[in-house]
């Protein structure tokens, strides 16, 4: 099955239990034996941080910035996400088994 | 990797550094028990357009197929024909092999057959 990622990108993700938990932001790849396949999803602020590369701001300058700081953000790791129906993407877990924002 | 940030919508330049585009879309093939791969980028046709919600995504590609501004499937080029992905994505293909490439030299004719040349 084929799923476009730029369709993906800005899709409301619920938890298992129908949670919302944010929107995705960014997708991160990496390169395993010659393919680039899907680590994980990040949802929320923590995606749009690392798209302005603000990942690395120290924490009170993004503060004085007025930019969302940690725990805004969940990092949905490939295997969680349910992509049966591409415009619904769903966790397979709740969102509080999930890694939150961590920089 | 970050795909959004680093690929999306990035200019594409062929073997000899020529611009033939934009990452208009990803395409990630889905397998069962293993992580998504990304198996091609996709440059023109209505990928663009087809990242708009609705109902934008209807009355846009209308307009855009109406007046031919943008007509048929996207290009798509195999991620394993990627070299380099850095300010602009470089890729193995060469001009000539593209959509953007027939366009112009449609173009180039029509002019040219108007010219009268």
């Amino acid at each position: 099955m084929e799923v476009r990622l730029e369709r993906l990108v800005g899709r409301r993700v619920v938890d298992r239990d129908g949670r919302g938990i944010g929107h995705i932001e960014e997708v991160r790849a990496e390169e395993v034996g010659g393919e680039l396949r899907v680590v994980e999803y990040l949802t929320g602020t923590l995606g749009a941080r690392r798209r302005l590369m603000l990942a690395t701001l120290p924490l009170h300058a993004a503060g004085v910035l007025g930019i969302p700081l940690a725990g805004s953000g969940y990092r949905i790791p490939w295997r969680e996400l349910d992509l049966t129906d591409p415009d619904r993407p769903r966790t397979r877990c709740r969102r509080e088994e999930l890694p939150r924002d961590g920089g | 990797m970050d795909l959004v940030r680093e690929v999306l919508d990035s200019r594409v330049l062929d073997r000899a550094g020529q611009p033939i585009g934009r990452v208009d879309g990803i395409v990630l093939r889905l397998r069962d028990g293993e992580p998504p791969v990304v198996t091609d980028l996709a440059l023109g046709g209505l990928t663009a357009v087809n990242r708009l919600r609705r109902p934008f995504r209807g009355v846009v590609a209308w307009i855009v197929t109406r007046w031919g501004l943008r007509a048929g499937r996207a290009y798509r080029i195999p991620w394993s024909r990627v070299h380099d992905v850095g300010i602009d994505v470089t890729v193995g293909v060469d001009e000539r092999e593209t959509p953007a490439h027939a366009w112009e030299r449609r173009i180039g004719r029509s002019i040219v057959r108007r010219l009268g040349g």
